[in-house]
């Protein structure tokens, strides 16, 4: 599953960014690396962008990114 | 002995109170100007410590040394010593957040390999401590073989263990790269330079032949693909797929690489608390981000906002006015009339005031935002508006700047350096003065005034509440918005095509704003606005004025003016007179009166020849001569040269306007916006056959030109110094004139079919 499909609370390991482009080096830079651990915090009021808590930081992304980054329920 | 000069660069991630520790350092005294050709601020501070001088160099705040663009490009130029103008620094300060260490920690991995001396900053380090992080700051120097110090800019603590720090490493001690890639990798870079230099190419830093590698798709990489043409580009490929089958795919490989070295670094030497999931930051955000208390908050704290900005500027507004009188007043009494009175008078005190003016709006939204940005919601308010804003191509981080346009495009612009991607923030600025700012009020409170019908269509307990008046000018304040949309839909689509900006972005925690910081940026702004602003209104409105004044002879104007001067004298004089004389005496009384009355007969008919004078003056200068010239191109807006001629007049600053037809309208330019007088006049003004000049279509064309059109001299300069490029402002002018004469033209046209 993606990203984009976890419900608020649910953590998750990431185990594969897909794509080479400008959007998936920025979220490796954020350190969104295979292996780490994600949480959804929250949705923004219109259900778009998304909080998430990786590595003690609060990170928002949206939909269109989550979906590059491929995870599995802990 | 006389030490060499030392050039130290300041970077960091954005949030990490970069600004806030620059400005300690620098003790204020920072130039800041464009790095040549591009669209980023330079903010060089000169300082002296101990007996050595220092250039601060701040570059802008990046999470990442992988540049994607020509102004991402700029920090790594700057850091190689490439950048024209700026030396190669001699040392770098590494600003981290502390309570975010880890992900700083990457930046900071891709520093190390530049081999440039370095400090590492832990700022924000009671934040830190606050949520039960411990960091053993000298195991990590000595892990890292670099000096760390720990700071809170945000109280000023510790700035000057830094500035020891920076001198004893301004000695010489220097790191090796850290190596941190396989075997493999530093082989094929070593393929990847031959290469290079079998093209002729001199030869680069490792630095760079790094990123030509790891940056797929980056700035580097489609540099050399337009500067080489001997098959660099396949070996790069052949290079990238060798490094894929041995288990190294870039370009994941490099965040796995530095993300594995920041935890082997922090291992022993931070701790974090048990459980850190929930922190106080999060419980307010799960309120302010909530479906449905989350936007409410948002829209409750934007009308605060607007309604602030209003209502306490309006006092101090008052005052600027009043002062701005007095002057006049002074000088007028100083200076008997002439070319210099006029030129002070009518060019320079009602130029600058008229920006002046502003001032207050500025200083108190500036401190808004300010507030906002210090205390981490500005983050959330681009979180919560990126889904509205993206249907109009923009993001979140675009709300605020636009928002600020309403009250003045100049702070708007300002604010746009919050947005990183050079594309999204083009467009924004592009966009941000057709947002209706307060410039454009008296325009409008004039003509529906004198030509809209006071309908009341609701009324509760018998006060109206939704009148046409007030939907009209509810219409002219949104046309712009409305017309923003398909702007920057078509900016985004057709210019800047392809180019979509990721919203990866991080929320800073909560905190206090801290009063220094607020005061210090909104002091800033203020000052900025006031010279730059101030000094162009200055030039146009002495330009402006001699446009309107020569090369008319103005004897005639100058000689009634004296004489009505000497009547006011008169007249008081005659006043004490009268309330110093016996009542028992009523035929002197009498005899003063009937002086009193003779001499208000004189000046009022001379009130209407100088009127008269003036207006002729109006007309027949370069002003009149180019309302003329352009009546032609106006006229299918149903304008006359005289309405022409406040427009062109208005150029400079939309609020011209009035006091231009005041003058055209042999009133003298001395009127308000809701000056009766002025109405009337424009209420009865003629065409030569006779017809009426103004009727509802024409004030609607008027008002839909000064809705969309770009007069305002100060916003297209801040442009220019935003984008460091005449072209933008240029362009903004261009489509914005086009736009507001075919909204213009389409109003009076379809609007005469109904009359």
């Amino acid at each position: 599953m993606t990203l984009n499909q976890i419900i608020k609370g649910q953590v998750a390991r990431i185990t594969h960014i897909n794509g080479e482009d400008a959007i998936s080096i920025r979220l490796m830079e954020m350190g969104l690396i295979d292996g780490e651990q994600i949480q959804l915090l929250g949705k923004a009021p219109l259900g778009d962008p998304l909080e998430f808590a990786i590595r003690g930081y609060r990170l928002s992304l949206r939909l269109n990114e989550a979906k590059c980054v491929e995870v599995e329920i802990v | 002995m006389q030490q060499k000069k030392m050039t130290i660069a300041i970077i960091g991630n954005p949030n990490t109170g970069k600004s806030t520790l620059f400005n300690l350092l620098s003790g204020g005294h920072a130039h800041i100007g464009n790095f040549p050709g591009v669209t980023v601020e330079k903010k060089v501070g000169s300082v002296t410590w101990g007996d050595r001088q220092i250039d601060l160099v701040d570059l802008p705040g990046t999470y990442s040394l992988a540049p994607r663009s020509i102004d991402e490009m700029l920090a790594v130029d700057v850091l190689l010593g490439r950048q024209k103008g700026v030396p190669q620094p001699d040392a770098i300060i590494c600003i981290a957040d502390a309570s975010n260490l880890e992900r700083n920690l990457y930046l900071f991995s891709q520093i190390l390999d530049l081999s440039i001396p370095v400090v590492l900053v832990l700022n924000m380090y009671d934040l830190a401590r606050s949520r039960g992080i411990e960091i053993d700051a000298q195991a990590l120097s000595q892990k890292l073989n670099v000096p760390v110090v720990c700071t809170e800019a945000h109280h000023a603590k510790g700035v000057n263990e830094l500035k020891a720090a920076i001198l004893e490493i301004g000695t010489g001690s220097s790191h090796q790269p850290l190596a941190l890639f396989p075997e493999v990798f530093y082989a094929e870079r070593k393929l990847i330079r031959e290469k290079i230099q079998e093209n002729q190419e001199n030869s680069p830093p490792d630095f760079l032949v790094d990123r030509l590698l790891l940056d797929v798709g980056g700035y580097v990489e489609s540099y050399f693909e337009h500067h080489t043409h001997n098959g660099l580009m396949d070996d790069l490929h052949e290079s990238r797929s060798r490094l894929k089958e041995a288990g190294y795919a870039v370009p994941a490989m490099e965040a796995r690489m530095r993300y594995g070295w920041a935890r082997e670094v922090l291992k022993d030497v931070l701790q974090h608390p048990p459980d850190q999931r929930e922190t106080a930051s999060d419980k307010i955000d799960r309120w302010l981000t909530h479906r449905i208390f989350g936007f409410l908050f948002f829209f409750v704290l934007m009308f605060f906002v607007f309604q602030s900005v209003f209502t306490w500027a309006g006092p101090a507004m008052d005052l600027i006015e009043t002062g701005q009188g007095s002057i006049e007043g002074v000088v007028e009494s100083v200076i008997s009339p002439g070319p210099l009175r006029s030129l002070v008078v009518d060019g320079v005190i009602a130029g600058v005031g008229g920006v002046l003016i502003f001032l207050p709006q500025i200083v108190i939204l500036y401190f808004f935002i300010a507030v906002l940005e210090d205390s981490g919601y500005m983050a959330r308010a681009a979180f919560i508006m990126d889904r509205l804003m993206r249907s109009l191509g923009l993001s979140g981080k675009s709300f605020i700047p636009l928002m600020s346009s309403f009250a003045c495009a100049v702070p708007g612009i300002m604010a746009t350096r919050v947005i990183e991607n050079r594309h999204e923030r083009l467009t924004t600025i592009l966009v941000a003065p057709l947002m209706s700012c307060s410039a454009r009020w008296p325009v409008y409170t004039l003509f529906i005034a004198a030509f809209i019908p006071n309908i009341a269509y609701f009324t509760i307990a018998g006060s109206p509440v939704v009148t046409l008046q007030g939907m009209v000018l509810f219409a002219m304040s949104s046309i712009g918005a409305l017309i923003a949309i398909p702007v920057a839909w078509f900016l985004k689509r057709v210019c800047f095509k392809g180019d979509v900006a990721p919203f990866v972005m991080e929320l800073p925690g909560y905190k206090w704003p801290s009063p220094r910081n607020v005061i210090y940026r909104v002091y800033n702004r203020a000052k900025s606005f006031v010279v730059k602003a101030g000094t162009l209104i200055f030039a146009t409105s002495i330009i402006i004025w001699a446009a309107g004044y020569f090369p008319g002879d103005h004897s005639e104007q100058f000689q009634i003016q004296n004489r009505i001067e000497a009547i006011d004298a008169s007249l008081s004089e005659l006043d004490e007179q009268i309330a110093a004389a016996d009542e028992d005496k009523p035929a002197a009384m009498k005899e003063l009166e009937s002086q009193k009355e003779v001499l208000a007969a004189e000046q009022s008919a001379l009130f209407e020849r100088q009127n008269h004078v003036s207006s002729q003056l109006v007309e027949s200068s370069f002003l009149g001569r180019a309302g003329h010239w352009i009546e032609p191109a106006v006229k299918p807006l149903g304008w006359d040269w005289k309405i022409g001629v406040g427009v062109i007049a208005s150029f400079p600053a939309r609020e011209v306007i009035i006091s231009t037809l005041g003058t055209i309208y042999s009133l003298g330019g001395d009127v308000g916006e809701e000056d009766e007088s002025l109405i009337g006049s424009i209420r009865s003004a003629t065409w030569p056959d006779g017809s009426k000049v103004f009727n509802v279509p024409v004030a609607i064309s008027i008002m839909v030109f000064f809705a969309l059109c770009a007069q305002c001299a100060a916003t297209l300069m801040v442009m220019r110094r935003e984008t460091n490029s005449w072209f933008w402002p240029v362009v903004s002018f261009t489509y914005m004139t086009t736009l507001a004469y075919v909204g213009a033209l389409i109003s009076y046209q379809v609007g005469m079919l109904f009359i």
